[in-house]
């Protein structure tokens, strides 16, 4: 991408990403922080500019590892001292909460290099920001006032008043609702919650919803555009949400609209291979696309506070005494996502062993009724649960969409697996069921 | 003892190569998906061409090609026979860039519930 001013500066903290992934896999280190956009960056052929913080024991390494990616300059904004900067990811595929540890982030500090030995940002005039442990307001006052700030306040900004008063102006704010601020302001809709904002002036405010897609409201016009996900095998769901920021910043002066839509296509590619190489060839194929061809694919689009319209029963057993780590894991995932899970054991009652015939009977009816009333049955066959599978079937027979979650592979039967709308031991597959098939029904709906 | 996956940064463009291993690992050579083999059930088949066509569903057996139109679709003798999952999506990408698919129709169900599913394979440009 050329653009008509400067090439854009990324400014934010370098960390070094380390994924602890399944017993008998390689674990993966990365460089990441500002480097997830620059991957970005140079997968869309966008020259840049990476002005950062991070430790002296990284700098080497972080200069070489950019410039081979693309980076055109490099600026130290100043030291991290106390800490690595090693975030520890125990949930590469964002099922739940990921589960960030950054080490030793108590002891964590920052020495801004002075101004005199930085080099010149003046002349930049579009930057995507990613705040960090790091005074954000004292960087924007190094760029000049007419810079073009993509804000992404998905982490370390806890409150809307912590970025009302920034010295320059934010043309576009983008938040996540795996954020604190999002969870804290987000009321009943999302263009209320984009206003909450309007101190800002920012043109936009775009939410990034995960696999539900995302939303941009667009202040010119008042418009809120809906963007789906496109739905593929999670590899690793970190820096995802980078690489939509810096595409959406690449695409920005060619045409706001496109630039959200590139900035999800290019999310996804990010999402599904850590290798560059593949990346940069994913990114090639899909942006090949026209605009007319991306958008004609349909994908999952499932806004936040729509998700608990959809009721999704829980088939599974759901008892005090059973193994419940597959269990306590969906739910875990399904909350995580804003989904209203129905608990027919827990709405309808444990029944002890040996309880007579007619309070079977009335729960039966009851566990029936509310399986019939749902949109999804989300099932964990653990043990081989007859009243999961029961359940499941009647799902089928009644044509609601069943996923299964058999992260122990205890029920590869046929009638389970191509009965199901996902079959699955991974859990990313199965959220991905459930955003599918209750997207497709919020679609059919009048 | 040793450590894995850690010793360095590895993931430089062009690096990826000269590994083994599985994709999200340390060494990693993930597979281009653009040149892998799929199976699915194809949906809406009962509002598509060739159903309306033929009153049916094709048989088990039957060839299938993929293109997109405006969706991805899966073809029988120059017919859309269905969509293919969303989750497929990223055919269109492929397709445009020169891949091909074929397949065979796997399974074929008439009735209340029309199902036909099928195994693909792809060829690259």
């Amino acid at each position: 991408m050329k653009h008509e001013g400067t090439i854009p500066l990324i400014v934010g903290e370098v960390f070094v990403d380390f994924t602890i992934l399944a017993s008998g896999v390689e674990n993966k280190m990365r460089l990441g922080g500002v480097v997830h956009a620059a991957r970005a960056f140079w997968a869309t052929n966008t020259p840049y500019a990476v002005a950062a913080f991070l430790p002296d024991y990284l700098e080497d390494s972080a200069k070489d590892y950019l410039a081979r990616f693309g980076c055109e300059q490099f600026f130290k904004l100043g030291t991290i001292t106390g800490a690595l900067n090693v975030i520890i990811i125990s949930d590469v595929t964002e099922v739940a909460d990921q589960g960030y540890e950054i080490l030793l982030r108590d002891a964590k500090s920052v020495d801004h290099t002075p101004a005199a030995l930085m080099g010149d940002l003046s002349r930049f005039d579009l930057a995507l920001v990613i705040p960090g442990t790091y005074d954000v307001a004292a960087v924007l006052q190094l760029l000049p006032e007419e810079v073009q700030i993509v804000l992404d306040a998905a982490y370390d900004v806890d409150a809307v008043n912590s970025i009302e008063d920034l010295p320059r102006k934010i043309d576009t704010l983008i938040i996540s609702t795996s954020s604190k601020l999002f969870r804290s302001e987000f009321t009943s809709n999302f263009e209320t919650f984009a206003k909450r904002f309007s101190a800002l002036s920012p043109q936009a405010v775009i939410l990034k919803e995960n696999r539900g897609g995302c939303r941009a409201y667009l202040s010119a016009s008042g418009q809120t555009l809906n963007v789906p996900a496109y739905l593929g095998k999670t590899v690793s769901s970190v820096g995802v949400g980078d690489a939509l920021d810096a595409t959406y910043v690449s695409f920005l002066r060619v045409n706001r609209t496109e630039a959200v839509w590139r900035g999800a296509q290019v999310a996804s590619c990010y999402a599904q291979t850590t290798d560059p190489d593949l990346f940069k060839e994913y990114v090639r194929r899909e942006l090949a696309l026209t605009m007319e061809e991306l958008s004609a694919l349909p994908g999952a689009f499932l806004p936040w506070e729509e998700r608990p319209k959809h009721h999704i029963y829980l088939a599974a057993p759901d008892f005090t005494t059973v193994k419940r780590t597959a269990i306590d894991c969906a739910l875990s995932a399904l909350n995580y996502h804003n989904c209203f899970v129905r608990r027919p054991v827990k709405e309808n009652g444990e029944l002890p062993q040996g309880s007579g015939w007619s309070i079977l009977n009335a729960t039966y009816h009851q566990d029936v009724a509310l399986l019939e009333s749902c949109d999804l049955v989300f099932a964990v066959p653990t043990d081989k649960d007859p009243g999961t599978l029961v359940e499941i079937g009647i799902a089928i027979a009644q044509k609601i969409p069943v996923v299964v979650y058999d992260p122990q592979e205890e029920c590869p039967n046929t009638m389970v697996m191509a009965g199901a709308w996902t079959y699955s031991r991974s859990l990313d597959e199965c959220l991905n069921g459930v955003f599918d098939a209750l997207s497709q029904r919020r679609d059919r709906q009048p | 003892m040793g450590s894995s996956g850690s010793g360095r940064f590895t993931d430089y463009p062009g690096s990826g190569k000269a590994k083994a291993g599985n994709e999200g690992g340390g060494g990693s050579i993930p597979e281009d998906r653009c040149r892998q083999a799929f199976s699915a059930q194809l949906e809406d088949v009962e509002h598509h061409p060739y159903y309306t066509k033929h009153g049916g569903p094709p048989p088990v057996g039957t060839l299938l090609g993929v293109t997109v139109a405006k969706r991805v679709v899966a073809v029988a003798d120059g017919e859309i026979v269905g969509n293919l999952p969303t989750r497929l999506n990223y055919l269109a990408a492929c397709i445009n860039d020169g891949h091909a698919y074929v397949g065979r129709v796997t399974t074929s169900k008439s009735g209340p519930s029309i199902i036909v599913s099928g195994d693909f394979a792809a060829s690259s440009p």
